[in-house]
Formats: C-alpha cells, sequence, structure tokens
C-alpha cells in the first residue's frame, strides 16, 4: 500500500498524542494520526479528572500554548473544585472532573473535522530509520507510511500487559491489543527500555450506592474554567453533578492483609515500579500501617453513565477480593462491581536520550511525548505532546523550536526533569519539583508562553494581540492597587473579579519574584553553555562515575549538569572550568 | 570537542626560599612523569629518598624525592615533592627546570583548590587550611585544626538536613491538599525556632572565635595624665611608652602584643583626648586616638582616680567599653560609689587582676567560640534571617512563601560548605576563597 507523502505523523491519539497532532497542525504541518481504533481516541482510562495541584498549572500552560486538553476539559466538566484555597494563589489549582464519554466524544470530533489531519486505524509495528533520520512507520498489515518527522505516544500500549489477580493479559486497555513489535524496534534502535506499572480501581454502579450515609461535596461557584473568560468561543457548559465522600475502615484494612499474597505486586508477578504518591490501596494498607481510614471519592464518570469511580482505592487484587474489601466501606455495602480494576504494566524509554524539545538525540525527526518518557498522568502527557508535536513541526518548517524554560512554566520544569534525570518511577508533576514556584501560576501562564507560542506558531497573532491587551489590563489594575490600595480598587467595582485576582497575585509575590530569581541563579552559577559532543571520559578531573552520567545525558549547559542526579559539586566546578575555557579560547580565536 | 587535562602545576611549599631545605611540590596528571624526567626512578610511594636531579648544562643537585599518587593525595592527584637545598637562585632553577618539562607554575590556592574540587576537602575545610597558615595565636590555630577537620560542616549539616525536612513536608503538603490540619503551622513554628536558636548561638559565639583568632586590639584611652602609658608598660611588664607626670606626654599612639597564654590581644596606648590649648602635634596625636578608638574591639576608658568625677572630655560613640579609675593608690577610701574596676601601678595585684580580665574576655568566660570564619558567619547570619521570616509565615496561609524562605535557609547552610542543592557555590565565591592563599598551599 502506499499512502501520500505526509509531514508529521503521530502514533497514537491520547493526551500526548492528541495534543502532538493538533500543535503540529496549528503550526503549519500536514499531519497524519495513527491510532489503533478511532473509537478510543482521548480517552481517561483511569479517573476521568482533570488538572489538580500542578496538573492544573500543565493544563492552564497547555490552553495558553493554544492546545486542546484545557478546551475539552471545559466543554465535557461535570464537577469542579479549585484546590488549595487556603494557601496562596501560586499553588492554587483547578481540578475538574469530566464526563468521561462525552470528553472522548468531543476528542474524536476535533481530530475528525480537522482539515489538516488525517486519521489511520492500524498498529505501527516498526520505524523505519536511514541515515540517522526517521524515514517512516510500518504497520503491522505490512504496510509502509513516509513521514518527515514522527512523533512517537504509545502511552502504556507498549509492551503493555494488563494483571487483575492472578490473571495476565497483554493489552494496553481493557479489550485493546499492545504495541508489542514496536518495543522490538525501539531498542534495536539502541533505546533503553525499562517496565513501568499503573493501576485503576474498580469501577461500580452509581444505584447500587447508599448516598445518604456519605457526604456530598458540591462543585465550586463560580465553576472553574480553563478557557480564560475574554476568549472566544468558550465552550459551553454541562450541568454539574456532586462527588461524595467516604472512608476505609480498619476492617477494609484487614482484609486486604490478609489477601495480600494474591496481588501481583506482593507475589513479584508485576515487576514495573508504580508510582508512589497514587498508589494503590495494598500499598497505602502496608505503607501506612499506622492509619485506620484513608479518603475514598466516588466520583460519577458522566452524566448519563452508570458507573462511579471509587478515587483511592486503585488496585490490582483478584477480583472477588476486590468486591469483598470494597463492600466494607460505609455507603458501598451493598455496592456492585460493574468492572474489577486492574493493573497494567508497559515499557518507557529512557528520557536522558532526548533533547529539550522531546527529540531523540541520535535520530532526527523521532519524537517522544506522555507515558513513554516515563510519566504519569493525562496533563503531563498532553503537555509533552504539545511541545513534540509543535517542534515536529516547527524543525521541518523552519520555525523557532519551542524549547520552555524551568522558570517560564511547569511544562519547561517537567522536560528538563525527564531529559537530565530520567526516571525511575512513574513522574507526575508537583509543585515541590518547580523551584520557580511562585512564578508559575495558573493565572499567568498566558503571560509567561504567549510570546513563546506565537514565535513557534502554536498560537495565531489574534491569540497573540489577546493575550497582550489582556496582559495590559492586568498591568493598569495592578498600577491602580499600587497607588490606591488593593480595598478601593475592590470596592469601585469596576474591575473583573478574574483580573482582579491576577493583580491582586502580582502584588503578593511582589518582592519575592526577584529573591527568588536571585536565589537560582545564586547556586547555579553563571550557566554556561556545553557542547554536546564532548568527550567527558577525557576531562580529567571528573571521576568515572560523573563522566558515564554525563556522557548519557549530554547536558547542553553548566546549569542543567548541576541537576543531574550525583553529580557532585567538585564536579560540576570542573565543567564550570572547562566551559570557561573553552569560551575563552574561543573568544580568544574570535579577536584574532 | 576535545577535553582539556587539568595542567599539572609546580609551586614552593616552603614559602620564602631562605630557608635551608625548600620543597617543590608538583600535582596532576603529569606529575610522575615530569618528577621522573629529571630524577630518573621514583620511590616507592609515601617513602621519601635520595636522588640526583639532573639540571641544564650538566647541572646536578641532591635532592630528596617522595610521591604520593592520587586520589590518597592531599590535592587528590598526583603529588611528587623534592626537598632541595634553600637558597632563590637554587629553587628557582629546579622551578625553571619542572615548567620546562610542561608543568604550570601554581597560583595562590592552588594546590588547596585542586583539594576541594577533586572532593577530598569541603570548602570550609579549605577555609581552615588557610586559617591555619595564618594564624597569629595558639587559639586560632586550634580552631583552624577544628575547621579542616570537619567540625563545622558537621553542624551545619545537622541543622541544614533539619531545615531541608521541614521544608519536604511543608512542599508536599502543598502538593497534596486533602491532607489539611491546623495544627502543623503552629508545630512548623516551633521546629523552625528551635533551628533559629542554633543558628543565633553560633552567631553569638562567633567574636569570641575571631577574638581568638584575630589578635583583637584592646586600646588605652582618656583624659590627658590619666596614666594611660603607666599601665600600658605595667599590663606589658616592661617599659614601653614613654611615661612622665606631665598631660600630653603621648604625642602618637604605641602599640605591643600582650601574650596571655593561648591567646593575644594588641595593646595600643593613645595620646590623651582633650580639646582645649592643644598644639599641632597634640592635636594630631589626638586624630590618631580617635581613629584607634574607632577601629578597637575592647576600649579602656581610664581615669585617675584622683581626678573628681571627670566625665570624658570629648563624647565618642565606640564599641565596648570598661571604666577604670587608674592611680587608686591616690584615692582615700575605697569609694564603693565610684564606677569601674580599680587599678594602680604600684599594686602589681591589681594589674594582674586586670590582666586576667582580659584574658577572661578574650576567652569569652568558659563559652566556646564558634569556629566559623567571616564568610561562615554571612552565609549564617543569612541563613538565620531567613529562618525568622519563615517561623513568622509558618503560622499563615502563604505556605509557598514558607518553602521559599526554608529553601533560603537551606542554601545559606550548604553554602558554608561549598555545597547546595542545585549545585556548587558560585565561581566568584571559590575565587575569592582560593585568592586569598599563597602559592604552593
Amino acid at each position: 500500500m502506499s499512502t501520500p507523502r505526509t509531514r508529521v505523523l503521530v502514533v497514537g491519539a491520547g493526551h500526548a498524542g492528541l495534543e502532538a497532532a493538533f500543535a503540529a497542525a496549528r503550526v503549519g504541518a500536514e499531519v497524519l494520526v495513527v491510532t489503533g481504533r478511532i473509537d478510543t481516541v482521548g480517552q481517561t482510562p483511569c479517573n476521568p479528572s482533570v488538572g489538580g495541584v500542578a496538573k492544573g498549572h500543565l493544563v492552564a500552560e497547555i490552553e495558553a500554548l493554544g492546545g486542546f486538553m484545557g478546551r475539552a476539559a471545559d466543554a465535557t466538566a461535570i464537577h469542579g473544585k479549585v484546590l488549595n484555597t487556603r494557601k496562596g494563589p501560586a499553588v492554587q489549582a483547578t481540578r475538574v472532573q469530566v464526563d468521561k464519554a462525552r470528553y472522548g466524544a468531543y476528542a474524536q470530533a476535533a481530530l475528525l473535522e480537522d482539515p489538516r489531519i488525517q486519521t489511520l486505524e492500524g498498529l505501527v509495528a516498526a520505524l523505519r530509520v536511514e541515515s540517522g533520520r526517521v524515514r517512516g512507520v510500518e504497520l503491522v498489515d505490512g504496510s509502509y507510511v513516509e513521514a518527515e518527522a514522527v512523533v512517537v505516544t504509545t502511552g502504556t500500549f507498549l509492551g503493555g500487559v494488563l494483571h487483575t489477580g492472578r490473571s495476565m493479559v497483554p493489552g494496553g486497555r481493557v479489550n485493546e491489543p499492545p504495541a508489542k513489535a514496536l518495543s522490538l524496534c525501539l531498542r534495536a534502535l539502541g533505546f533503553d527500555l525499562k517496565r513501568l506499572k499503573t493501576g485503576t480501581p474498580a469501577r461500580l454502579h452509581k444505584d447500587s450506592i447508599d448516598y445518604a450515609q456519605l457526604q456530598a461535596q458540591p462543585s465550586d461557584d463560580p465553576f472553574p474554567r480553563f478557557v480564560l473568560p475574554d476568549e472566544p468561543d468558550a465552550p459551553p457548559r454541562l450541568p454539574d453533578l456532586p462527588c461524595h465522600l467516604t472512608y476505609t475502615n480498619p476492617r477494609t484494612h484487614a482484609l486486604i492483609q490478609a489477601r495480600l499474597h494474591e496481588s501481583p505486586m506482593y507475589s513479584g508477578q508485576i515487576e514495573g515500579v508504580g508510582p508512589r504518591y497514587c498508589p494503590s490501596i495494598e500499598d497505602k494498607v502496608v505503607r501506612f500501617a499506622g492509619r485506620d481510614q484513608h479518603q475514598v471519592f466516588l466520583e460519577p464518570e458522566g452524566l448519563d453513565s452508570d458507573l462511579v469511580y471509587p478515587n483511592g482505592i486503585s488496585t490490582s487484587l483478584p477480583a472477588e477480593v476486590q468486591i469483598e474489601f470494597i463492600r466494607t466501606i460505609a455507603g458501598l455495602e451493598h455496592a456492585e462491581m460493574v468492572r474489577p480494576g486492574y493493573a497494567v504494566e508497559y515499557d518507557a524509554v529512557d528520557a536522558r536520550a532526548l533533547t529539550h524539545r522531546l527529540e531523540s538525540k541520535d535520530i532526527a525527526g523521532l519524537f517522544f511525548a506522555g507515558q513513554i518518557n516515563g510519566t504519569s498522568g493525562y496533563e503531563e502527557a498532553g503537555a509533552q505532546g504539545l511541545v513534540a508535536g509543535a517542534n515536529a513541526a516547527a524543525a521541518l518548517l523552519e520555525r523557532p523550536a519551542l524549547e520552555i524554560a524551568r522558570d517560564q512554566g511547569y511544562v519547561g520544569v517537567m522536560i528538563d526533569d525527564l531529559v537530565t534525570q530520567g526516571c525511575d518511577e512513574p513522574y507526575r508533576m508537583f509543585t515541590s519539583r518547580a523551584e520557580f514556584r511562585i512564578v508559575l501560576r495558573e493565572n499567568n501562564a498566558d503571560e509567561r508562553l504567549s510570546e513563546a507560542g506565537f514565535a513557534t506558531g502554536t498560537i495565531d497573532a489574534a491569540r497573540r494581540a489577546r493575550d497582550e491587551s489582556r496582559c495590559a489590563r492586568v498591568d493598569h489594575v495592578e498600577a491602580r492597587m499600587r497607588k490606591q490600595g488593593e480595598a478601593a480598587v475592590e470596592a469601585a467595582g469596576d474591575v473583573e473579579a478574574w483580573i482582579f485576582e491576577r493583580a491582586r497575585s502580582r502584588l503578593i509575590y511582589n518582592g519575592y519574584i526577584d529573591r527568588q530569581r536571585a536565589e537560582i541563579e545564586r547556586v547555579r552559577g553563571e550557566g554556561l553553555p556545553l557542547p554536546t559532543d564532548l568527550d567527558y571520559f577525557a576531562l580529567a578531573g571528573l571521576s568515572h562515575e560523573a563522566a558515564e552520567r554525563l556522557a548519557r545525558v549530554r547536558p547542553t549547559s553548566t546549569a542543567q549538569a548541576s541537576r543531574i542526579p550525583g553529580m557532585t559539586p567538585a564536579a560540576v566546578a570542573c565543567l564550570w572550568a572547562h566551559a570557561r575555557n573553552a569560551q575563552r579560547n574561543s573568544s580568544e580565536a574570535r579577536s584574532d | 570537542m576535545p577535553a582539556t587535562q587539568p595542567s599539572t602545576i609546580v609551586g614552593v611549599a616552603t614559602g620564602s626560599a631562605d630557608g635551608g631545605v625548600a620543597i617543590l611540590r608538583l600535582s596532576g596528571p603529569r606529575a610522575l612523569e615530569i618528577a621522573r624526567g629529571l630524577v630518573g626512578e621514583l620511590p616507592a610511594p609515601r617513602r621519601l629518598l635520595r636522588r640526583g636531579l639532573a639540571l641544564g648544562e650538566g647541572g646536578h643537585e641532591d635532592a630528596l624525592v617522595v610521591q604520593m599518587p592520587g586520589p590518597a593525595s592531599f590535592t587528590g592527584e598526583d603529588v611528587v615533592e623534592l626537598h632541595v637545598h634553600g637558597g632563590e637562585t637554587n629553587v628557582q632553577e629546579i622551578r625553571d627546570a619542572l615548567l620546562a618539562a610542561g608543568a604550570r607554575a601554581a597560583g595562590p590556592g592552588d594546590f588547596t583548590r585542586r583539594a576541594f574540587e577533586n572532593g577530598v576537602l569541603s570548602l570550609a575545610q579549605s577555609e581552615g587550611v588557610a586559617a591555619l597558615i595564618g594564624a597569629q595565636t595558639r587559639a586560632g590555630a586550634a580552631q583552624a585544626r577544628r575547621l579542616i577537620a570537619g567540625e563545622l560542616g558537621k553542624q551545619v549539616r545537622e541543622v541544614a538536613v533539619s531545615v531541608a525536612e521541614l521544608r519536604t513536608e511543608v512542599e508536599a503538603y502543598l502538593d497534596f491538599p486533602d491532607d489539611v490540619d491546623d495544627q502543623l503551622g503552629v508545630a512548623w513554628a516551633e521546629r523552625i525556632s528551635k533551628l533559629h536558636e542554633r543558628v543565633d548561638d553560633w552567631l553569638s559565639r562567633f567574636e569570641l572565635g575571631r577574638r581568638a583568632r584575630e589578635v583583637p586590639r584592646v586600646v588605652l584611652a582618656g583624659a590627658p595624665n590619666a596614666g594611660k602609658s603607666s599601665l600600658f608598660n605595667a599590663l606589658l611588664g616592661h617599659s614601653r611608652a614613654i611615661v612622665a607626670d606631665r598631660p600630653g606626654t603621648t604625642r602618637d599612639f604605641v602599640e605591643a602584643r600582650l601574650e596571655l597564654g593561648r591567646h593575644a590581644v594588641e595593646l595600643v596606648d593613645t595620646a590623651g583626648l582633650r580639646d582645649a590649648d592643644t598644639d599641632e602635634i597634640e592635636a594630631e596625636g589626638i586624630e590618631f586616638s580617635r581613629a584607634q578608638l574607632a577601629g578597637a574591639d575592647l576600649v579602656l576608658w581610664i581615669r585617675a582616680a584622683d581626678e573628681a568625677d571627670a566625665e570624658p572630655p570629648v563624647a565618642e560613640a565606640f564599641g565596648p567599653s570598661w571604666e577604670l579609675r587608674s592611680k587608686c593608690d591616690l584615692e582615700a577610701e575605697q569609694d564603693s560609689t565610684r564606677q569601674g574596676l580599680a587599678v594602680s601601678v604600684k599594686r602589681p595585684e591589681s594589674v594582674d587582676a586586670l590582666r586576667e580580665a582580659l584574658a577572661s574576655w578574650v576567652r569569652g568566660q568558659g563559652r566556646a567560640p564558634w569556629v566559623g570564619l567571616a564568610r561562615h558567619r554571612a552565609a549564617a547570619s543569612e541563613a538565620a534571617t531567613a529562618l525568622a521570616e519563615a517561623a513568622s509565615l509558618a503560622g499563615g496561609g502563604a505556605v509557598e512563601l514558607l518553602a521559599f524562605a526554608l529553601q533560603v535557609a537551606q542554601q545559606r547552610l550548604e553554602e558554608i560548605e561549598g555545597r547546595s542543592r542545585l549545585g556548587p557555590v558560585g565561581a566568584e565565591v571559590l575565587d575569592a576563597i582560593f585568592s586569598t592563599f599563597c602559592i604552593g598551599k
């Protein structure tokens, strides 16, 4: 089979794949999306929720860069809250529950309607690489598709295995086959793959829950949104449903403890490493043995869905044990389990083989985004997809690359962490990973990223103009607050609440922002550029161990080198001295 | 791009080349090779043996040679030492031969800097090496040795680790909004205050350490003819200043080292201070006195007991001072209503008592001095400020700012040892520290 030449080919249509495709299209490339099943694009196979602390920041950044996730979440949200409201504005974050079916449908429609994106159902078996450049992909049916750039977003499908109790089924999601051949191909191309795992709880039937015993958790008023109020075409809102809160108890814990040996994680059947911060209920019972209860949020999966997602009891115990322990929980005494929870194990690449554009250092035109890079979460995947897709297109169209610095966005922090440190467990975004935390607010994502997005082409001139005028309005209100005081401006009542909040956030952190920056410069020293072909083993003064770590990451600056785990001050000082000498030599050469 | 090898450096480790023996020290990847070129086969590691040293034009010099292969050497690199006859010309000739063989002349502190860069010494330990070389008193040398042994690092690390743990908890609280606990802020504030107290305690004992290290200046001042010079001589135990029973005898300031056991002070005698009727020379002397007062670590303000309660003739602003009544033998009765220590050169026991009081002031009345140096104090002081800020933020809602204040405190503490979570201290700090060394160290 011969297909027309495609510029950017995206493998997968999950959250990373969708953002990659839309971003590449916005930048101006022709895009082909190859996905196993068109009817499952944009799935939220785990918790149908978008945002949360640090994750909400990522969604705001995706939205500021013209991405998809914030709009899709706004269009399909059925429950919404702002978290951390008792703390400062920098760490407040939006989290919404979405209608699972409608989110998928919204994604599918958007993908099929985009005139610059073609979609092909199929499984990729191999990448074709010639003279250090990706040329296209081979599908399992034997056909070949040419491409100038390929973005791989395989999620949990790469070598995926599903575990429920002792049963093991190859798959990326329930009833969907894994991508096995591609795993072998990546190994053959020299990528280091490692096993990671993640899990999802059982789903309950909504009518089997006794809500009378439970605490209702209504949405916030006003309902939080990711798309800014002054943006045109903001999607309309769905009606909202309450969530409910209940707790596990000592009986639940005793039961799980007694059946622990039947969990594949504890029997050794799963070798992959799971996320520490989203632990399974088995993990929680073992690790926090002193606690006699854990929160369980009961979250509806949609307006007309019968399914309820019990958030907090992710598990891979056998189905009969699952229903037994679930029924020990208040309100769930008669719960009916529609589908048991399961764990999925999959292959991820070592992201240290990638540049900050998420492109392979060795194979030009080959990009990776999402869970394949070791992250966990839709938001993390989406943000990477956007960067990978935008850069794949920008490179072909000779537009400026989209490289977000650590002080510009959480997406920059995440990518720098991944390509500098790799990860041994699924990587989740946290505010504690961001040293410029007070600068990186949900409510200033557009101010931070608009310029970069416009330069690469992920947002158009009209959007850029709106961002600039919005920023000017905030500047104006901020100046008024400085002059008249916050209370007077509030009392005047002529400023919209969200603009007022933005200006207020700036004033709160005024004075801290410069201090934070000075603090970081101080410890990092001057960041000097390092050549990526530097022979670290020939650099005396560096231990062999430090040279190995550096050779693996090949940092582009002394600042990045200093963030590689295990780098000693001496090793960084040695690199710094080398970089300074190199800089001096080259400036002398120029002046000769 | 090829990497640059670090050079092999050579320096004279014994400072001035005038002594009987001079030691030339080579350090770096080519140290063994360069030394072999001059002396032939090297002795086995860490054995000092006599070798002939071939110089240009058939010249020949005897040397004792020792090699210390890295990483178990002072610098962490291969080191060779050549013990040769002293004398400027001889040492110069050997040094030139080593330079010609490919070594590079060491700059100030280069050897210690390599020890730091190779992870053999922490920054604070490197500073201890400089402090030991520059120590002026036995107490100062003892402190420097404690610094080299890593005592400061251990103290600071303990507090830095506690701050880091607290910061991790605070940040986890930002990232996991479900775990809300109103009591947390109060508990945090208490823990921060305890850490703050420890840092404040170091700071309060810094002055003691500095006094022991730097030989504090103790300035005798007072009205003309108050008996300053007599007391000065009596404290020293010999005549150093000219004494006459006439106001304005001392025209210049006179200084002398007063040894006080393991400690010492620089005792300074000054011209008497008065405003009226002074000739030009005496006026200049008074100007000198004022300058001395401004730079004093302690002022002994002396008033003759027979001058009934005379106020200081010039109102001066200066640091800590003691009031002394001199010539107390002239007092009719011991008058307990009058202020200050009584002293008379005619009563040796009163001079001994003053000397003992000075010794106890330098030693710090039983409080142990903090071994930190000025740079460490600056960093600790900023850490203390940040901890105070953190303590005040701990009860409120701005948890992200609390995390920031703790981050600053942690970084300042880590900078004392020369490391931090995000990388080394800046290159400027390193340059400033190592440039205070002499060549060959």
